[in-house]
């Protein structure tokens, strides 16, 4: 079975290890972490990612920044993304999620059941794509 | 001799006779006597017969009338009489015959003045008989109308006038006295004394000071004394009594004056006192300048009342008990009875009560409904006061028993209200004497200060709370930033350590159950310290609301949805009773939400062993004619202490297990409610287990 290719963009080297180790356990992706914002591009572009998942606010570049020129790039411009930030609580994720649609975000600390829900719903472009938070906060 | 006056008195007036005399050779006579007089002019006019000469005096000044009784018309002594008669301001001397001397004297018995006996005098002697007549006749007028004119001063003038003889019994009084002693006329006192109409110590008195006037010539000068009348009333007397002699200077009786100076004793007395009350209401109103619980104050005023009028029984009711009642008012035992009490604002609550019989009948006034017993009726109508001075017979009295039993004579009730304000209460005592008008004044006044007073509690109380409230809010917000700073720096680690927990756990498997244990438990710490600090973030986020129109019960519906887990988990049943006429409201859905589901998750904790909870909503019209929606959210738990119901919301106040809950649902659920304009309030039920409410307005616009 073809591994789904998932890049994690986050300035915490623990974090993205963290998961990347628990995605790879699943034995369903193949994850690359990039600790420095400025880099995702050029990693997203050699690791060719079927779903990114960016932290919102990094230094140098942030979350929203990096989406844009995803979407704006050629080879990137079908990547999925999901935003995974601890500035928003969960509330305010499921709800901006299901607004706007294109923008998915996931509230950190998150267990790794809910970001895998998250991650197999945008791969398969489901509408309720973002993991419906079971009650509000 | 001549018929013509003498020139040298033509200018004094002329003395006009009448002359009544059938007999033409008599009469011409005496004319001729007459006018030959050298000292007097007369002026004679004749009459032949009564009649005529009735007709004469009637029309013409006379001065005098000589009137000879046998006449043609008229005989005898009837002659004199209507003579007389006709004009009884006319001095006669009645013309006789030298046989009816007696006649004559009778005559003189009826008022005339003199008679001549015709043939008998000589000319000079007539004259002078004349003379004298009208001498005589002037100086008894003089007497005359002196004595009408002393009489008329006697009778008329106010004060009381008697004489007493020697033996002190009344021998002339004045129609003063004659009132004053209850008589009907002077008569029915002359020859009585004072034993006859005062008290026997009162009169034995009097008797003393008179024979002290009579004996030892010691006159009684203004002596003020209170005397009981004959109708047993009191009235002040201010008497002089001087001793009277007859010509050689013997003491023949006293004379007496009273004057009645009751009104003017009391009006001092009053003055006296008003200004007595007016330094004693001043003293109570300096005191309450002071800073005091209003429940003393009030007790301060009907201390004061007590004292200064001597009242037997002072009260003051409030209404609006749920904040200034000093007793926990529940009206159950006045819901039934003649007196029902619909509603907690329309119901007077004794705050204050003073007095020598403040106990006397104080049960079934404790608490007054409007409009019920003379307190309530008071406190809801259009007259501010009521004031009765006969409580045993005034028909808007209601206990007339027991006024009798405690002797009461009066009744005095207030509103308490600034003038064109609300009435506040009433404050009302009772008395043994009569309330005086410059009393009644004083109290109305007094009403007003208790009024002011009232005022100045709520306002000072609605400041405290005003002010408890933003300290709390800044408290609040403080900590709530203060969270919200430390929650985003905690996420990061708590992230890491849930990923790198999770690892393990997959890593190591369930081989072993220890471990198992461990990693689960771990697991939990790391989720239930992510929930306090996402309700931390919450309780931060900025007071920005997503308002839009929703159906409250709906809402209500998916916050139940929500615990229906955790309620399973609980073994506890949810049930809903929702009202089918709630209007649709404006609101934030998703924090409406928010605050739904913390107050149900607080029910099912307190619930750890299974029970109900209940949701309920409705929409209610208030007095103020608002419609305000309500959900009420109840659990059959255990309650809530009441030492915690006033920390209820206080953030991080938790009852649950350290550990468990985090101390802010229903902190946050408070501000989320507040945010909407609503109020929430957590109370125990009667019935068990803790009811919270929430109120939200029912708003036409966005706020």
């Amino acid at each position: 079975m073809n591994k789904k290719r998932i890049l994690l963009v986050d300035d915490e080297p623990q974090f993205t290890r963290m998961v990347r180790l628990n995605l790879e356990k699943t034995g369903a992706y193949e994850v690359k972490e990039v600790n420095d914002s400025k880099q995702a591009v050029a990693a997203a572009v050699q690791f060719k990612p079927d779903l990114a998942v960016l932290d919102v606010m990094m230094p140098g570049m942030d979350g929203g920044d990096i989406d844009a020129l995803f979407k704006s790039h050629p080879l990137l411009k079908d990547v999925k993304v999901l935003f995974l930030t601890a500035i928003v609580s969960p509330c305010e994720a499921s709800r901006e999620g299901y607004r706007s649609g294109g923008l998915i975000f996931l509230a950190k600390p998150i267990t790794l059941a809910a970001l895998v829900k998250s991650i197999e719903a945008n791969l398969h472009n489901a509408p309720q794509s973002a993991a419906p938070v079971s009650k509000p906060c | 001799m001549s018929d013509t006056p003498k020139n040298g008195n033509a200018k004094s007036k002329a003395i006009r006779i009448l002359l009544v005399e059938d007999d033409p050779g008599c009469a011409r006579l005496l004319e001729i006597v007459l006018s030959h007089c050298q000292y007097d002019l007369f002026e004679v006019r004749r009459a032949e017969n009564l009649s005529a000469a009735i007709q004469t005096i009637t029309q013409d000044g006379i001065d005098l009338v000589l009137l000879d009784l046998g006449l043609p018309d008229s005989q005898g002594i009837d002659t004199f009489v209507r003579m007389h008669a006709a004009a009884p301001s006319v001095p006669i001397i009645v013309l006789t015959g030298t046989d009816d001397e007696e006649l004559a004297t009778r005559t003189i018995q009826q008022g005339a003045q003199d008679f001549i006996v015709k043939g008998l005098r000589d000319n000079s002697s007539m004259v002078r008989t004349i003379r004298y007549a009208l001498e005589r006749y002037r100086s008894q007028q003089a007497l005359a109308d002196e004595h009408a004119l002393l009489r008329s001063v006697v009778d008329n003038i106010p004060d009381q006038v008697y004489l007493k003889d020697t033996e002190c019994r009344f021998v002339a009084i004045n129609p003063e006295t004659a009132r004053f002693l209850g008589a009907s006329s002077s008569d029915a006192i002359i020859g009585k004394c004072d034993f006859d109409f005062f008290p026997h110590e009162l009169a034995a008195q009097f008797l003393t000071e008179d024979q002290a006037i009579l004996h030892c010539e010691q006159p009684c000068v203004n002596r003020e004394a209170a005397v009981t009348g004959s109708a047993g009333n009191m009235r002040w007397v201010l008497t002089t009594k001087v001793p009277l002699r007859d010509y050689t200077g013997n003491i023949t009786g006293l004379l007496g004056i009273n004057r009645d100076i009751t009104e003017r004793k009391q009006a001092e007395d009053e003055a006296r006192k008003t200004l007595l009350w007016q330094e004693g209401v001043n003293r109570v109103q300096q005191s309450l300048l002071a800073p005091a619980p209003l429940a003393d104050k009030l007790k301060m005023i009907a201390d004061c009342i007590v004292r200064l009028f001597d009242a037997d029984v002072c009260r003051i009711w409030l209404g609006r008990p749920c904040d200034r009642c000093e007793q926990s008012c529940t009206h159950a035992d006045i819901r039934e009875g003649p007196y029902v009490c619909h509603s907690r604002n329309q119901c007077l609550h004794l705050l204050a009560n003073a007095g020598r019989n403040a106990y006397a009948g104080i049960n079934s006034h404790l608490r007054v409904p409007f409009a019920c017993y003379r307190i309530g009726q008071i406190a809801s109508s259009p007259d501010h006061k009521f004031l009765t001075n006969d409580v045993l017979t005034d028909p808007h009295m209601h206990n007339h028993q027991w006024a009798r039993e405690l002797g009461l004579a009066s009744f005095a009730g207030y509103q308490i209200r600034i003038r064109d304000g609300e009435t506040l209460g009433v404050l009302a005592l009772f008395a043994k004497h009569p309330v005086l008008k410059t009393e009644d004044a004083i109290l109305d006044q007094l009403s007003t200060t208790v009024a002011f007073v009232v005022e100045q509690a709520i306002s000072e109380e609605t400041l405290q709370t005003a002010q408890m409230k933003l300290i709390d809010t800044a408290r609040l917000e403080s900590v709530a930033q203060l969270a919200a700073g430390v929650a985003h720096e905690v996420k990061n680690p708590l992230a890491i350590a849930l990923m790198g927990l999770e690892y393990l756990s997959s890593t190591v498997g369930a081989t072993d159950e220890q471990t198992a244990t461990v990693l689960s438990d771990t697991k939990e710490a790391l989720l239930q310290a992510d929930a306090i600090v996402r309700e931390l973030m919450n309780f931060a986020v900025p007071a920005k609301l997503e308002i839009e129109r929703h159906d409250l019960n709906t809402v209500v519906a998916h916050s139940l949805y929500l615990v229906r887990h955790d309620a399973r988990k609980h073994d506890v049943a949810l049930r809903m009773d929702f009202g089918q006429d709630l209007p649709h409201l404006h609101f934030d859905r998703v924090k409406i939400e928010q605050a739904l589901v913390n107050l149900c998750m607080n029910a099912i904790e307190a619930m750890p062993t299974g029970g109900t909870l209940l949701i309920k909503t409705r929409a209610n019209q208030l007095d103020t004619g608002v419609t305000v929606s309500t959900v009420e959210v109840e659990d059959t738990g255990t309650g809530i202490a009441s030492g915690d119901l006033a920390r209820l919301f206080d953030p991080f106040f938790t009852k649950n297990q350290v550990g468990k809950g985090t101390g802010l649902g229903l902190t946050v659920a408070k501000r989320i409610i507040e945010l909407h304009g609503g109020t929430i309030r957590i109370d125990n039920r009667p019935e068990g287990g803790a009811r919270a409410t929430i109120t939200l307005q029912t708003k036409e616009d966005k706020p």
